[in-house]
Formats: C-alpha cells, sequence, structure tokens
C-alpha cells in the first residue's frame, strides 16, 4: 500500500582484525589544495554554502577518574553567496542533568579569506543556558564574505553514554566529504542503522585489541573501530506540501545505546530485544505500573459508566467521558514523569496520561485495551528491526471488541470514536500487551472522508437574482475540522467569513444543523442563499460551483523528492439541480470531464446534463482513493488537481433570452 | 500625610481580596471581549537615579480562548534587572482560587530574538493548561533596577477585543530628583487624575473592548498614553541628563558614541585609495556605503550597556560584523576618515511609522540609521542590509521623525516618505492567447519605492522559491508554468526590471464554441475590505501607490470578438481608476489600466465609500470578454 525506502544496514561486528593505522588527519588550520581552490560545487550551482570537509570522532576515555564519551569535530565550510552567511554562525547544543553536564574543553575557530586567517578570540565565544536541560556555545567568525572558508574544531566531553546518537550525514547544504568515527570499547553496545538512500563510500569496521583500561580490572578492553565515509552528499531539499516526516528521508547514522557491562560487573541493558522491552515496560514506573489503576478509577466514576450496556456501548460512554474529562496540556510527554492519578483529579494531562487512563477505565470495564506505542508523522517511522525506544513518542489505547480492533486517542475533543488524529496517521505502532508479547499493529485511517454538497438553484428573472439551497456534508477528518470550526467559531462571523471566501455578491439567507442527518462521523448543514449580479445583458452566466472545495493545486513544483502523503483517502462531490429559467434557453454547458490516474489512485469526473426537462443536473467527484502516492504519481496528481481547480474555477453555465 | 498614602498604595497588591468572579463583571465590558482586564495597576518607586523598584499586577478573565494571547505571561530581567517577587494565581468563573504558580515553576529561557547571536536579557515565563472558560488570572511581579532611563508607561487601553475594568498607575519619585511627564491622547478618555505632590496617579475605569477593524490606524495614534522621564537617570553602568531632545542628543553622543569612531591606520588609507580621483561628494558616499555593504555583515551581541552603545569601529573593522549600532557608527567613522560628517540616528523601525515624541524627550527607538546632510537633501543609510540601495529606506524606517546625534545634542528630522506615484509599478507586456485556450505571455514589471521593495526580495530567492512565488504572485491563474526570468537591478535609479516568460495550459474557459477570458490575467485586484454594519474607527491608507498596465493581447484566428466593454474610468478621493479595451486589429487587442491610490487618513464615515471603490475596482479589473468561433469555410465578413 505505501512505499517507503528505508534502508537499514547492519553492520557485523565480528571482522577480520587487521592493523589499524592511524590515517593522515588533517590538522586545524591547514588547507588541502582542492580546499584552497575550490569556487563554486557544480552538482549544485544554488547551494549557499559547502562543506569541504568534515570530521568526526567518538570514543570513550578516563578522566579525573570518570569514564567520559569524547567527541571530537572538526569542519570546514565554504560561503559561496551572501546568502550563506548564516552557515558562519555556529551553535553546539549541549545536555546537561541536575548533577553533571557536557562541556566543550576546546575549541577553535577561524576564517580563511586567501591567504588571510582571522581567529575567533576566546571572548568571542558564548554559552547561552537555553533551558533546565540544554546550554549552547555560540559563536560567530570575523571576517565572512563570498568565498570565505570557515573552519571550526572542539572537543566535547560527555558523561551522558545514551548521548551518543549518531551522525547525520546529510544537511541542508551539501558535503564533499563527511567522516565519522568510533571506537568503542567491547562494554559499551549501541543499535545502529543508516537512514535515507544514500550509501557509505567507505564502510570499515574493525576490532582493536586492549584500547581501552580500566583502572583495576585485570584485562584491557577490545574496541571496536568505525570508520564511515560518504562523499559528495547532496544537500537535503526539504518542506514539501503533503510529506511525511524528513527524518524518514535523511541520510543519517542512528546510534542507541544498547547495553552498558560496568567494568565492576553487572550489565545494564537498555533496549535489546522486544522481549527485554516488553519486561521493562511491565515494571516501569512511567508506564506499567500507571496502567494498573484500575482501583483508583473504578473508585473515582460512577459504577454505570463501567457496567451499562454491552461492550461497545460501554466503549463508547468511556471514550465520551475521558474526552470531555480531560483537557489536553498539547504535550505528549511518554518517557517522563507520567502521574495518572494526579492528571485525573486536576482534569488535565499529556497524551501519555491521558490515554493511560483511558485504558485503565476500559479495562476497570472488563473491556481488552492495551498500549500501544507509536511516533507522530513529524517524528517519522519507528524502525522494525530492532527496538529503538527513542523513536516512540505517542501512546494510544487498543481495544478489541468481538474480533475487532479499534484505536483510541482521547485528546481531541472533536475526533469520532475509532479515529486518531491526524499527527498520529504514521502507519504503525507496537502493541504492549502485558499478557503476552508485543506486537507490531497497522494505523488504518477512516477510508471516507468527504466534502459532499448537494444544491438547488432556481434563478429568479423578475428579481434578477438566484436563490437556492446547499446541504453541505462533511464526513470523516471533514467532519472533525468542521466540528471544531463550529465550536469556536459564532453563528455570525462563521456566517460572515463563509459569504466573504465565496463572493461579494453572495448572501447566506439562514443556515443550520440538520441533526437528522448527522451522525458520529457525519455531519449535514444546509445553508439557503441568494446570488446577485449573474446578469449580463441579455444572458446569465453563472458558474455552478458557488462553493469551491478549493481554488489553488498544492503541488506547484515540476519535481518532486517525496512521496506524497494525505494521511487519508478524500472525496469531493457535488450534485446540483438548476432549473432552466422561463423565457430561457441553454447557450452553453461546462464541458464533461473524466480522468483517472493509475491503479485508480485519483478519479475526476464531470457530467452536466440536459435532460429536456426544465432542469440541468450537474455532477462532479474529485476522488483521491489512497492515502500515499509513491513520486511516479507525482505528475498524474498534480494534472488531476489543475483539471480541478479548473473544473471549480471555469466552468460556466449560460443561460440566453428566447 | 504621604507616609500613609503610600502605604495605602502598596497594600492594594498584597491584600486585594477582591471579588474575582465573572458574575461580577458589568455586562457592558462583556460585549466584544474575549478578555477582560480586571486590574491592570502598574507601582513604581524611585528612591536614587539608579535605584527602582516596579511591581506589575495584572487579573484578567478570559471569558475564551481567543483571549489567551492577552495573558501577558512574562516577567523580562538581566544581570542588573532582578526579579524579587513573582507569583501567578488562577482563580475558576466563581472566584475561587485552583492553581498557585510559584517562581520556580516558571519557564526560564533567552530573551534574545532570532537576528541575536547572543545576549543577556531572559525571560521567566508561565504556562496554565485551563480546564474550562471563563477563569481568571492574577499576576504580579516585582523587579528592581538601576535603569532609570526607560520608565514604565502608562497605556491603559489593552487590546482589541480586551476590555478593562480598572487601569491604574502609580509612581512615586524620591523629591530631589526632577522629572516631566507627557499626557498623549488624554482629551477623548475619562481618565482620573489623583497625583499629589509626592504621587503621580492616574486611574482609567470600565474600558468596553473594541472590535479590531481593517485598515485601522496603528493603536499608538490614539490610544491614551502617559510618558515620565527623569532629567538625571541611568542606563546599564552609566549615568545620563537629558530635559529636551538637545540635552538627551548631547548625553548620547558624550557616553555612548564619543571616540568610538577610531579606525586602524590601514583601513583609512585603503578607503582613501578607493575614492582617489572621486571629486564628487555623494559619490565619495556612496563608495564608502558599498564597502561597508560588501564587506560587513549583520551579527548582533547585546551584552549590558551594549545594548544601547554601539561596539567600537575599531573593532567592527577587525571582525566585520556588528548590529545597527555597530555598523552604522563603522560607516560613521569612514565617512569622519574622508572629511565627510554623518549623524547616528535612533529610529523606531517598522511597517507601521512610529516617530519620536517632538516635544517630549524621552528614550525611544528599537534600530539606528545614519544621517548624512546633503543641504535641503538629506542621504539616509541603512547600515545593516548588504542589499539595498544607497540612500534607500524602504517601510522599515520611512516618512517618520528620528532623534539624529550630534555632538552638539539631538534635533529631531524626519526620514524620505515614499507615498503614492512614488510607489510605481509598470506592467507591460504581450500575451498570446491560443485556440486551445492556453496563454503564453511576455511581460516586463518594473517597480520603485516600496513596490521596488516588495519586489526585489526575488533577486536573491532561489529556482524553487522564484518559481513558488510568481505562481503565488499570479495566483489567479491555474497550472501556471514559468518560463525564463531575468531580472535588471538598477541600484542607481531604485528600479527593478523583471522580465518574465510564462505559460498556462488553461486560461481560457471554453464555451462551447465561445472562449471566455479575462484580459487583465496578470494584475487584476481581488480585494475588498470587509464590510462593518457599525464602523468605528477611522481607517488609512497608509503609503498609496500606482499601478500601470499596458498588455497587448493576440488572439487566435478563427475567432473573433465580441463587443467590447467601454472604457472605464472612476475618480474618487481615495484615488482614481481607468481601464480600458482597444481593438487594435481584428486579432490584437490593447489592454491598459491604471489604478491610483492615494495614501491618508480617513474618516470612518467615508469607509464605505472606500468599500466601493475598491468593490468596482475588483469588478473591472476581472472583466470578461468572449471570442466566438467563425464557422470554417465562410468569411468573416458575412457573419454579424
Amino acid at each position: 500500500m505505501y512505499y517507503f525506502r528505508l534502508f537499514t544496514l547492519f553492520f557485523i561486528l565480528f571482522v577480520h582484525f587487521k592493523n589499524c593505522f592511524a590515517q593522515e588527519i588533517p590538522e586545524f588550520g591547514t588547507l588541502s589544495k582542492l580546499e584552497s581552490e575550490f569556487v563554486s560545487y557544480e552538482q549544485d550551482p544554488e547551494a549557499e554554502a559547502v562543506y569541504l570537509y568534515e570530521y568526526g570522532n567518538n570514543y570513550f576515555e578516563i578522566r579525573d577518574d570518570y569514564i567520559y564519551l569524547i567527541t571530537k569535530y572538526h569542519a570546514k565550510i565554504k560561503i559561496l553567496e551572501k546568502e550563506g552567511f548564516d552557515y558562519a554562525n555556529i551553535e553546539i547544543p549541549l545536555y546537561r542533568s541536575k548533577k553533571r553536564k557536557e562541556k566543550i574543553v576546546n575549541i577553535k575557530a577561524q576564517t580563511h579569506n586567501g591567504e588571510f586567517k582571522h581567529s575567533v578570540k576566546a571572548s568571542e565565544f558564548f554559552e547561552e543556558e537555553v533551558n533546565e536541560k540544554w546550554t549552547q556555545t555560540k559563536f560567530t567568525f570575523p571576517n565572512v564574505k563570498e568565498g570565505s572558508i570557515v573552519e571550526y574544531e572542539y572537543e566535547m566531553q560527555s558523561p551522558f553514554f545514551f548521548n551518543f546518537t549518531g551522525w547525520e550525514f546529510q544537511s541542508d547544504i551539501p558535503k564533499l566529504y563527511s567522516e565519522f568515527n568510533a571506537k568503542i570499547p567491547g562494554n559499551w553496545l549501541y543499535n545502529r542503522s543508516l537512514k535515507g538512500k544514500l550509501n557509505l563510500d567507505v564502510n570499515e569496521a574493525d576490532i582493536v585489541k586492549g584500547c581501552f583500561k580500566f583502572p583495576g580490572t585485570k584485562d584491557d578492553s577490545d574496541c571496536e573501530s568505525l570508520k564511515y565515509v560518504m562523499e559528495n552528499v547532496p544537500a537535503f531539499k526539504d518542506s514539501e506540501a503533503y510529506m511525511l516526516s524528513s527524518n524518514n528521508y535523511r541520510s543519517k547514522l542512528e546510534f542507541e545505546l544498547s547495553e552498558y557491562k560496568s567494568f565492576y560487573g553487572g550489565t545494564d541493558k537498555y533496549t535489546k530485544s522486544w522481549d527485554d522491552v516488553d519486561q521493562e515496560f511491565k515494571t516501569d514506573k512511567d508506564i506499567g505500573s500507571q496502567l494498573r489503576k484500575k482501583n483508583f478509577f473504578e473508585k473515582n466514576v460512577d459504577e454505570s459508566l463501567l457496567t451499562e450496556g454491552d461492550e461497545i456501548t460501554r466503549a463508547k460512554n468511556i471514550y465520551e467521558f475521558v474526552k470531555k474529562h480531560f483537557v489536553w496540556n498539547e504535550e505528549y510527554g511518554i518517557w517522563q514523569g507520567n502521574k495518572v492519578k494526579k492528571a485525573f483529579d486536576e482534569k488535565k494531562g499529556n497524551v501519555a496520561e491521558i490515554n493511560i487512563a483511558l485504558i485503565n477505565l476500559l479495562n476497570a470495564a472488563g473491556l481488552k485495551a492495551n498500549m500501544m506505542v507509536m511516533a507522530t508523522r513529524k517524528r517519522g517511522l519507528p524502525k522494525k528491526t530492532h527496538p529503538v525506544m527513542s523513536d516512540f513518542n505517542y501512546i494510544v489505547a487498543k481495544l478489541d471488541i468481538e474480533g475487532k480492533s479499534y484505536l483510541l486517542d482521547a485528546t481531541n475533543k472533536y475526533m469520532p470514536f475509532g479515529m486518531l488524529p491526524y499527527r498520529c496517521l504514521n502507519y504503525y505502532g507496537r502493541v504492549m500487551d502485558f499478557d503476552k508479547d508485543s506486537y507490531w499493529y497497522d494505523i488504518v485511517p477512516e477510508n471516507l472522508n468527504a466534502v459532499m454538497l448537494r444544491a438547488q438553484m432556481t434563478i429568479n428573472t423578475t428579481e434578477q437574482k438566484l436563490e437556492g439551497i446547499f446541504d453541505l456534508t462533511n464526513t470523516g477528518y471533514n467532519k472533525v475540522s468542521q466540528d471544531k470550526l463550529l465550536a469556536t467559531t459564532n453563528e455570525d462571523s462563521y456566517i460572515e467569513k463563509l459569504e466573504e471566501e465565496i463572493s461579494d455578491d453572495f448572501y447566506i439567507i439562514s443556515h443550520e444543523k440538520r441533526s437528522k442527518y448527522s451522525n458520529e462521523k457525519k455531519l449535514t448543514e444546509r445553508f439557503n442563499f441568494e446570488i446577485e449580479n449573474l446578469f449580463q445583458g441579455d444572458d446569465i452566466y453563472l458558474n455552478p460551483f458557488v462553493l469551491k472545495f478549493f481554488d489553488k493545486n498544492p503541488f506547484t513544483a515540476s519535481e518532486r523528492n517525496y512521496p506524497v502523503d494525505f494521511g487519508y483517502p478524500m472525496k469531493y462531490q457535488y450534485v446540483l439541480n438548476v432549473k432552466i429559467p422561463d423565457g430561457y434557453s441553454v447557450k452553453s454547458l461546462p464541458e464533461n470531464k473524466n480522468f483517472v490516474i493509475p491503479e485508480n489512485g485519483g478519479v475526476l469526473k464531470l457530467n452536466v446534463s440536459d435532460n429536456n426537462s426544465g432542469t440541468l443536473n450537474l455532477f462532479f467527484t474529485f476522488d483521491l482513493n489512497f492515502a500515499h502516492y509513491g513520486n511516479a504519481f507525482y505528475k498524474g496528481l498534480k494534472e488531476l488537481f489543475d483539471e480541478a481547480v479548473k473544473s471549480q474555477g471555469q466552468s460556466l453555465i449560460v443561460f440566453e433570452k428566447i | 500625610m504621604r507616609i500613609l498614602l503610600l502605604s495605602l498604595i502598596f497594600t492594594t497588591v498584597v491584600n486585594a481580596q477582591t471579588n474575582y468572579s465573572v458574575s461580577s463583571i458589568d455586562g457592558p465590558l462583556k460585549e466584544n471581549a474575549n478578555a477582560v482586564v480586571r486590574l491592570d495597576e502598574t507601582i513604581v518607586e524611585i528612591t536614587a537615579k539608579n535605584k527602582m523598584q516596579v511591581t506589575n499586577h495584572r487579573v484578567i478573565t478570559i471569558l475564551k480562548k481567543a483571549g489567551e494571547n492577552s495573558i501577558k505571561p512574562y516577567a523580562f530581567y538581566s544581570p542588573n534587572t532582578k526579579i524579587t517577587n513573582i507569583l501567578a494565581l488562577v482563580y475558576n468563573d466563581q472566584g475561587e482560587e485552583i492553581e498557585k504558580i510559584k517562581k520556580k515553576d516558571f519557564y526560564d529561557i533567552s530573551a534574545v530574538d532570532g537576528g541575536t547571536l547572543y545576549g543577556d536579557s531572559r525571560v521567566k515565563v508561565f504556562r496554565y493548561t485551563p480546564t474550562s472558560y471563563p477563569y481568571t488570572v492574577d499576576f504580579t511581579y516585582t523587579y528592581t533596577t538601576p535603569n532609570t532611563a526607560f520608565l514604565p508607561r502608562w497605556m491603559p487601553i489593552d487590546d482589541y477585543m480586551v476590555s478593562v475594568e480598572k487601569s491604574s498607575f502609580n509612581m512615586k519619585i524620591i523629591e530631589s530628583l526632577q522629572w516631566r511627564k507627557k499626557e498623549k491622547n488624554f482629551k477623548d478618555y475619562d481618565i482620573i487624575n489623583n497625583s499629589s505632590k509626592s504621587v503621580i496617579s492616574y486611574e482609567m475605569n470600565q474600558i468596553p473592548a473594541q472590535k479590531k477593524e481593517a485598515l485601522s490606524p496603528s493603536f499608538y495614534y490614539y490610544e491614551p498614553q502617559l510618558m515620565i522621564a527623569l532629567n538625571e537617570f541611568h542606563l546599564e553602568g552609566v549615568d545620563g541628563y537629558a530635559k529636551d531632545w538637545e540635552s538627551m542628543g548631547n548625553w548620547q553622543f558624550k557616553s555612548l558614541l564619543a571616540d568610538r569612531d577610531q579606525l586602524p591606520e590601514h583601513t583609512v588609507r585603503l578607503i582613501t585609495e578607493k575614492l582617489s580621483g572621486i571629486t564628487d561628494r555623494e559619490e565619495k558616499i556612496k563608495k564608502i556605503y558599498e564597502y561597508v555593504q560588501n564587506n560587513t555583515r549583520y551579527i548582533s551581541v547585546q551584552l549590558g550597556i551594549g545594548g544601547w552603545q554601539p561596539i567600537a569601529a575599531e573593532e567592527v573593522d577587525r571582525v566585520k560584523y556588528g548590529d545597527c549600532k555597530g555598523l552604522t557608527n563603522y560607516t560613521k567613522a569612514l565617512l569622519k576618515s574622508q572629511g565627510i560628517e554623518s549623524y547616528y540616528s535612533v529610529v523606531h523601525a517598522g511597517k507601521s511609522k512610529l516617530g519620536m515624541e517632538k516635544d517630549f524627550a524621552i528614550m525611544q527607538g528599537n534600530h539606528v540609521i545614519l544621517n548624512v546632510p546633503n543641504q535641503e537633501n538629506d542621504i539616509w543609510l541603512e547600515c545593516t542590509s548588504q542589499k539595498i540601495p544607497f540612500g534607500f529606506l524602504g517601510d522599515f524606517t520611512d516618512d517618520r521623525d528620528v532623534l539624529v546625534i550630534k555632538p552638539s545634542g539631538g534635533e529631531i528630522k524626519h526620514t524620505h516618505k515614499y507615498l503614492n506615484d512614488n510607489n510605481l509599478q509598470k506592467t507591460v507586456g504581450e500575451m498570446v492567447v491560443t485556440d486551445t485556450g492556453g496563454i503564453t505571455a511576455n511581460l516586463e514589471i518594473e517597480t520603485y519605492g516600496i513596490q521596488y521593495d516588495k519586489h526585489a526580495e526575488v533577486l536573491s530567492m532561489s529556482e524553487k522559491d522564484k518559481n513558488d512565488y510568481y505562481t503565488e504572485y499570479w495566483n489567479n491563474i491555474n497550472g501556471l508554468s514559468i518560463g525564463e526570468t531575468i531580472f535588471d537591478h538598477d541600484k542607481n535609479n531604485i528600479k527593478l526590471t523583471e522580465k518574465i516568460t510564462l505559460s498556462a495550459q488553461s486560461y481560457v474557459t471554453k464555451m462551447g464554441n465561445d472562449l471566455l477570458f479575462k484580459p487583465n490575467a496578470f494584475n487584476a485586484n481581488k480585494y475588498v475590505p470587509n464590510r462593518y454594519s457599525d464602523r468605528k474607527l477611522s481607517f488609512e491608507i497608509d503609503r498609496g501607490y500606482t499601478d500601470n498596465d499596458e498588455i497587448d493581447i493576440k488572439l487566435p484566428i478563427n475567432y473573433k470578438l465580441g463587443k467590447l466593454p467601454s472604457p472605464v474610468i472612476i475618480t474618487s478621493e481615495f484615488g482614481n481608476y481607468e481601464m480600458s479595451l482597444e481593438k487594435i486589429s481584428e486579432n490584437q487587442l490593447r489592454y491598459k489600466r491604471k489604478i491610483q491610490l492615494k495614501s491618508g487618513l480617513y474618516d470612518k464615515s467615508k469607509y464605505d465609500g472606500y468599500r466601493d471603490f475598491r468593490k468596482k475596482i475588483k469588478k473591472y479589473d476581472n472583466t470578461k470578454i468572449v471570442l466566438s468561433k467563425i464557422p470554417q469555410g465562410q468569411p468573416t465578413k458575412h457573419l454579424k
């Protein structure tokens, strides 16, 4: 159904032993011939700046009786245009806890302008406190002009082994050469994966014998020594309409600490297999134990909520109750200090607290509900090959009733039972079933998300105006946004805004919600309206698309870099009957249209018929049948949208006086 | 007596056991209101020229979500400005306390803007997630500061859609210090002056909420404002004295600018070489300005007095960057090295034109530009931009009073205006309509003044951004495809010419055998300001502009033109509009259009007239014409 290219490389740990000669590493302040003669980057003439060289090395070292993770970084960036001056402003983020912090122990920076060099003075490096957890070292280079090369090098020492997170090969400017090195003693195990489409030009992994000495232990540890290089890395182009997280596509190497064997014996496991994760969750204070507050909830809600009705009724009542009870504080907060009871008392909480409360209540009502951990669209798709806990940032409930499953998130007051917010439409999650093993589960978005208009129009020739009724029906996700709009705007401004959007000559006479024709996933509204100024001489010009679904094509670029992902399928439909006014005949009608893109992925139809009964019938449908379109669809999709915009904007019915 | 009075004032903060239930709000205050400020109290005590304590106490009832922007849940501080006390309480609709946010619960973040590399300004912020509306937030904080160059101002009207129950201002200044005040726009409002010999005290009550209306002038022009200034004051370690603009300029020159314009000899030599052979003074100024543009960039570091004092010219010369103060002072130093005098000038920058108070000297402004006296025609230089043409200001600093700092003292001068015909756009070209309903076109857009300023952005865009820009510029043309773009940037005459080729496959609507299209494809106005049944505020056309369009339209053969619309001429006090379609030959039309909008502040009674004017422009701009197909095999002349 969807086509991601998530390349995951596995590195073989037991490789051949070989002597590892230290390679020549360029010294700070020197430029190679290639670097000093570099003028422009032919592969990307638009680049504002380019990394000529980037080098990183990570290793472990004992300093003042503590083991630190040391990161050395060295970069040379050529500034090609004024627009690229921002690349001369550097920020290095540093993490801190209450007790310990990351530190820059050595930093040098200078600008090369031809033969001339200008250094950044010690007093020109600033340390800024960003918030409780982060500080950053900031500086800028002196004497920067078009053609300058800015070069900096630093050494960072970190007490946080989990902060060894990898290497970003791709950035928003191109790189000629980017090299990552690491030397990791066998006591630390990191899961790793390579994301993105690009391949490594150098991929070396060796074992170095006895490379790490810990005082008081008999044997020195062996290290795994890694060297990965990418050359001529193109800039990462971001920001296209309707795309999944750029994290899915950007080329980078990801590390996650999975295990640490202490030199004093004993092993700290971080993540290893889903079995381990399942075990951890059960005992985890933040999540596992929070899921076992059934008693608290039983005591704090009406008994009837948990006992009355059949399973599906109870489930729906509980879902409505939780939605109403809580206000979401707009945080996800799945890994930190969740307090479900407190949140319940205060009637507000983060995603984890609200949905864990929901699961507790469903369980208290004797229903089978489990927690599903997942990632938002913005975060990117979690790796399926092995558990990477930092990939997950969201929790929803998975409910099973009579062989049917429902995914629930109670943070959005307008969300119908069984639908997840748009931010959650990110393909799959992992269900943590504490009775059995955890398992992957697909998120299937609501299928019918439509805006449907039914209109009837009569032209009053004596008063020279058109009178009509239209019924606007929104379903699925369109209904959710319409509900929200109606709940947050008052009637007058809603009508006013709609009138303004449509045209100067359009007046809404009355508006009502039609509850008889509405349900949980469907909302119908009826409007009575009038249009003036349709008469031009003896003719009447009518664009039958009084209300337009949209008036712009979201796809304007001729090329597309990443797949299009709408999140869910969509449908726009318009059915109109218009009476031919007495004393007039039809002069012209819009052309009929029928377009389909491959695999029936998108359909556009426009059909206008005059069946000699004195009434014209118009039928228009624009269907996007998939949530996800691979790049091969892009051209067709763009053209289909063009046709849709054109149909709505340029269709004309012309009546002429007989 | 004095002691008693003071203690009365100060205890109001602590013992304010007022009823903050929602039901106690007067009906009229709820009209049009997203929030009601129950109390906005400012208490200031100045005990020395370098010692001030300020307490802000703000109680606001949020009626609906849209009112939350008015909570103002923040308190700024810096190494010298210290928050001594900060607390927020939340009440439910009954006025009962439901949450207490203490000092440790506030977020503490850096308060520098995105354009600043580093600054020492910080802010404490709180966040509250309401579980229901309405609710009330009661926020008090106190800070002490040695900086008295800026004193708190009183602006009792809060914001659009926010009403105010009570706003009060109390300031006590130790007798030994001389102070001045200005009451601005007080006359139309019920303001109570409770001031006595020892306390400056004002209040205003029951201010109903005002709806926001399109095109209304900035709040600043009509809201009541109380400004107070000390004659002797202090700013980040520097003492100051000012009683009028002259002495204000004099102090700033002596304490902040003097001797900061030294340059290394090699730079002076370099500049002298660059200017050798040039005799024209203006040409010299231009060369120096261009040197600054080509060799420096904007980087801002704001520490202590560095927020008001430029880094020394020597230092800018070494690193080749600086903020507005540093780069302006550097340009001034370079000019001075060539014997050209210029003045550092403080301005309130931004799209709305806020000027210095002509008759009341007070520390004001957020930006610095350079004034170069030039007989009757002063040159103004914006030194932070590497792109802006010599002598051009744009809508960031145009048409407003600024403080020009001369060694002899300060002086208020007015910057260039860009109005009406100055802001000209000419669009000329040729459009070919094909019989399949498409168009191709060759266009030239020439822009001047503020319109130049807007269009010049395209000069630094990437291919993709440029494409997006034009697609948005002509978003009335579906399926637009941009071909070639060539720019002619005439910096001397401050004029940009964009030459563009474009095409669209389906611009024309087919009606059976006929074709229908709008001849004005490239500059059709769609804007009509909102209608108001009872407009309350006057309205403003802030700068005005003129657009001239002339497009030759080639029609497909085998089609015959229908009746052309007659020429249109509309004149009004807001401007003029002309449109005509002229048949050049059987298959060629000439479309001409001119629109002139006149800058000005207009009475609210004229608003409907202006709306009508814009509605007509919209209508005529979107005029359509019909081409009918000539049946084949018959000569043209036999048709009607």
